[in-house]
Order: C-alpha cells, then structure tokens, then sequence
C-alpha cells in the first residue's frame, strides 16, 4: 500500500510537470494553421491580432523556458518524448508565407504588425540556442525542416 | 619636431572647438539613450526593479538574527520568529513576492520604454523644429536683401521726386521690423540649440552644429488607413503593456491576503510596487480579510478605468496623427501653386524694374512680402509632415522607437541580428 502510494505520488508530480507550458506549445500548431490561412487576405483588425497569437505565443513559451533553468533541463531530457517527425510543418512558418506576410505588415514606410513577427528569425534562433545539440540534430534529420529552417536563416549549414 | 607636434595638437583642439560638434538626426536618439537625465534616472530604477528580484530570492534563504537567537531562552514564543529566520522559504508570502517582483521588473521596463520614446521624440521633434527655425532664419535674410534693393531703388527714385517721402520711411520701417525678426529668430535658434543640448545631456559649455536633414518628397507619400495602424499601436504601446504585468502582479497580491496566517514577508516591493501601498494586508488570519480582498478588487477596477483611459487617449492621438498625415498629403499641390504664383509674380516685378517701368514702391514690398509667406508655408508644410511622420513612428514604435517589449528584450538578448 505505501510503495503503491509513493508510485502514486511521484506519477502525480511528474504528469502535471510543465503541464501548462506543453499545452501552450501543442496550441501553437492550431495557431500557426490560422496564420497560414490569412497569409492572403488583407491585413485587418482580426488578422493582426491572428498574427499576433502566434508569435506573441511563441515569445511567451520561450520566455518561459528561459527563465526557468528545470523546465531547459527536463526539456533536453524528455526531448525525444515528445518529438514527432513533422515538427516543422506543425510548428514553423514556411519562407515563402513569412516573406507575405512581412511585405503586408509594411505601409507607406511604416512597419504595422507585431514586433514578434519581425523577430521571428531571431526567436528561432533563440529557441535553438536553448535546446541540447542532441535535441538540434534530431529536428534537423528531418531534410525538409533543415529546408525550412535553412530558408528562413535560422541555421548556416 | 616634438613641438611641431605640439603646435599641431594646439591647432586641431582649437579647431574642434571653434567649429562645435556636428550633430545629426540619427545622433539624437543614441545620444538620448546614453546620457538623457531622465532616461538615465529611470534605468536606475528598472536596475533596482531587478536587484529587488535578487534580494527577494535570497530572502529565501536562511539568515542570521542575533537579537532573535537571545531573546529565545527567556521568551519561547520568539522562537517562532526564529523560524523566519532560519526558514523564511516556508512563508508562503516570500515566494509571492519574487513573483509580484519580478512581474514589477517588466512593469518598471515598460515605463522606461514609455518615458525613453518620449524623450526621444521629444529630442528629435526640438531638432526638426530648430532647422525649420534655420530655415526660416534663412529666408527673413533673403528678404532682407530683397528689401535692402527696393529701398536702395526708391531712395535714388525720392531724390529725383517720384516717390513721396513717406513712402520711403515706410519701407525703411519696415526693414528694421525685419531686422528685429531676424535678431529674434536668431535668438529662438540659440535657445533651442541649448534646449537640445539638455535634452542630449551634453555639456552646456559644448557648441552643437544641427546637420540638415532630406525634407520628404510629399508628393511621393500615400495616404494611410487609422484601422491599420491602430492594432500596432495599441500592441506596442508599454502604457497599456505595464498594466499586463500590474494585473498579474494584483493577483499575487491576492494570494498574499490569503496566506497572511503564515507570516508576513519582509521583503519590500520595487518601486512600482507602489500602486497596492493602498491594499491593507493583516499581519495573521483575521476579521480584515474580507476588507482586503474588496480593496485588491477595487485597485482592480482602477487599473482597469486606467487602462481603457490611456487606451483612448492613444486612439485620439493615431486618429489626429492620421487625419494629419494624409491632409498634408492631399494638400501638397495647393501650397506648391502658391509659391510659384508667389515666385512669378516677383519675377515679373523684377523683370519691369528692369524694363524702367513706373512701379509702386509699395507694389514691389507687396510681392517681396507674398513670395516670402509662401516660402515660409512650404517650407514649414515640410516640416510638419516630417514631426508628424516622427510622431507617428512614436505611435507605432517603428525606426528609432522600436525598442523591444521586456519579454522580447530578454529571449533577444545575444541572438545574432
């Protein structure tokens, strides 16, 4: 009864673990989809804010893992967990689709969207820098993500 | 050779500072951000913001109280304060307060994002107007000369009676007037140049010498929509982005009524902090918890009025800046037929003059005049349209004002641009 309590315990604690940050993560793919959908239609009130979800999302999660050293350390363990070979194509916005949509965010000399748009290349890069080399190599096995990635400059090679 | 040297280093020094430093548009927002005095004074601030983070941290850990370790054997009850010294981590309320601290750290970047644009604009907005001034400067001397010729013609023309005395003392009033303006600008131009050293946090002592900037080609601009500007500038604006934090930070407050029958926390909230100082917390579990949780609802609404205010007070300043921009872009011919109908007028009263023709004195200071109220439209119609650009790059945080939002700021920090 006790060892079945302590299993108990520790299923609890490691389950919830990081709960919140995951499910943010996984949203960002819905996200992502709604972004590529509007990548054509002009830049309304709506659509900002669509382009915003994505991107503001993807500055929260990072802020996260950032800030919290246990949430890196337990993300470069689990790594290969969660990995699924489509990462890319559910998470990362294809060259040709950003190049738009950066050409709509200008106006008449004036940058209209959100800064985490602009930034986009750099918070990839930052997210690279936060994973292991292990972690890297495994995203970049697959040929059409290190495509993608290679496209939109987030790595040299 | 050595004091050939000398005498070179002599020369040069003397004339770096006889010519002053020269200074250009692009200079004044590094110039802001390296040595402003109230930017200055508030990244101090952002820096205590962060050091207080620090220190709420490390009042988790276990720290020495002689006094407390004394009082023990003569008072058992003090050793329950002992235990906030020995393990303050199990006082709830000290963790609450690394987050409110940390939530007051984004708080605090915001309102130095916001007073950093400010000042910026500011600086910039005195350095445009300052060479409207020089223009301005400019064409009164053009004017003078002109003047200076007219009344050089009617002074040879009185002699011989043509032109009736009065005439001639009219048009030499009418000079110096102009050579009062021209001392006058002259002085504005001295003022604001100092004006703009403060705002750079240069030196008094340092002459500064304004670089000319690219006025717009007007004609070129398109008009722009308010419905696409506004989300930008609402997303950007660190007024409204403080609040997120401010918001968050109240919610922790909250925890912190609840948990007060744990004891206190020592730990003091940043200078942002400020705004709950009207939130009473009860020092243990008692009948004032109600109380204190409808105040932390109330500071809520507050924060909530504010909120919506400083929102609206942004969308009133897009929709004038808006309303602006695209006025002068339609009214750009209107102001270009009136100074050259204003040019050819005085080129045909020249031309006459010339020519020997019989003309009015007061007709010739009539077309001087005309030619330089328009130069004087068009050329401050340029201007305006370049504040106005400038105050819309404020609104939007775009070329000199995009600075980034703290978050940003932080997961940007040493990725390569």
């Amino acid at each position: 009864m006790r060892i079945l309590f302590i299993i108990l315990t520790i299923f609890l604690l490691t389950s919830c673990r990081y709960d919140e940050e995951f499910s943010e993560v996984k949203e960002l793919r819905n996200l992502k989809v709604q972004v590529e959908e509007i990548v054509d239609e002009e830049l309304t009130m709506e659509n900002q804010q669509i382009i915003t979800n994505y991107f503001g999302r993807i500055k929260n999660v990072l802020y996260e893992v950032r800030s919290n050293q246990s949430i890196q350390k337990y993300t470069h363990r689990n790594f290969s967990k969660f990995y699924k070979n489509n990462f890319c194509n559910d998470f990362i916005i294809e060259t040709e689709n950003y190049s738009k949509l950066m050409n709509k965010c200008s106006v008449s000399g004036f940058y209209i969207c959100s800064e985490e748009a602009r930034s986009y290349v750099d918070l990839l890069k930052s997210a690279k820098s936060l994973l292991a080399t292990n972690n890297i190599d495994m995203i970049l096995k697959d040929e059409s993500c290190k495509k993608t990635l290679k496209n939109l400059g987030v790595i040299n090679e | 050779m050595k004091v050939y040297f000398m005498f070179l280093c002599l020369f040069t020094f003397q004339l770096t500072f006889a010519s002053g430093t020269i200074i250009s548009l692009a200079d004044v927002s590094k110039k802001v951000q390296e040595s402003n005095f109230a930017v200055l004074e508030n990244a101090e601030r952002v820096y205590q913001a962060k050091e207080t983070i620090n220190f709420s941290k490390r009042n988790l850990l276990p720290r020495l109280n002689f006094w407390n370790i004394l009082k023990a054997p003569f008072d058992w009850s003090s050793s329950v304060e002992i235990v906030q010294d020995i393990a303050p981590f199990l006082v709830p309320n000290n963790w609450f307060r690394i987050t409110q601290n940390n939530l007051f750290y984004l708080a605090q970047k915001e309102q130095y994002r916001a007073l950093w644009a400010n000042e910026v604009m500011t600086a910039k907005l005195l350095y445009i107007n300052t060479l409207r001034d020089i223009d301005f400067l400019r064409l009164l001397k053009e004017q003078n000369t002109q003047l200076e010729e007219l009344v050089n013609i009617v002074v040879t023309r009185s002699v011989f009676g043509e032109v009736p005395p009065q005439v001639l003392k009219f048009l030499k009033i009418r000079s110096l007037e102009l050579k009062e303006d021209i001392r006058s600008l002259e002085g504005l131009v001295y003022e604001e140049t100092k004006a703009l050293s403060y705002l750079m946090g240069l030196s008094q002592e340092d002459e500064i010498l304004l670089e000319m900037i690219d006025l717009p080609i007007v004609e070129d601009l398109e008009s722009i929509s308010f419905d696409t500007f506004i989300f930008r500038a609402i997303e950007n604006a660190p007024e409204l982005n403080q609040y997120q934090y401010i918001h968050e930070a109240l919610k922790s407050t909250r925890k912190e009524i609840y948990f007060t029958f744990l004891g206190s926390s020592t730990t003091s909230r940043s200078s942002s902090g400020g705004v709950f100082n009207n939130i009473p917390i009860q020092d243990g579990l008692g009948f004032g918890l109600s109380s204190s949780l409808r105040i932390s609802r109330s500071e809520k609404h507050i924060l909530e009025i504010n909120e919506k205010a400083t929102k609206e007070v942004i969308k009133k300043n897009l929709y004038i800046l808006v309303n602006n921009f695209n006025s002068y872009v339609e009214n750009i011919e209107n102001q270009k037929k009136r100074f050259n109908l204003a040019q050819d007028n005085y080129e045909i009263i020249k031309t006459q003059l010339v020519l020997g023709m019989n003309l009015e004195p007061l007709e010739m200071l009539e077309g001087i005049q005309n030619l330089f109220d328009a130069s004087v439209s068009l050329t401050n119609y340029k201007y305006e349209v370049v504040n106005t650009i400038e105050k819309i790059k404020r609104s939007i945080f775009n070329g000199d004002y995009s600075k980034n939002e703290g978050k940003l700021e932080v997961i940007l920090k040493g990725v390569s641009k």
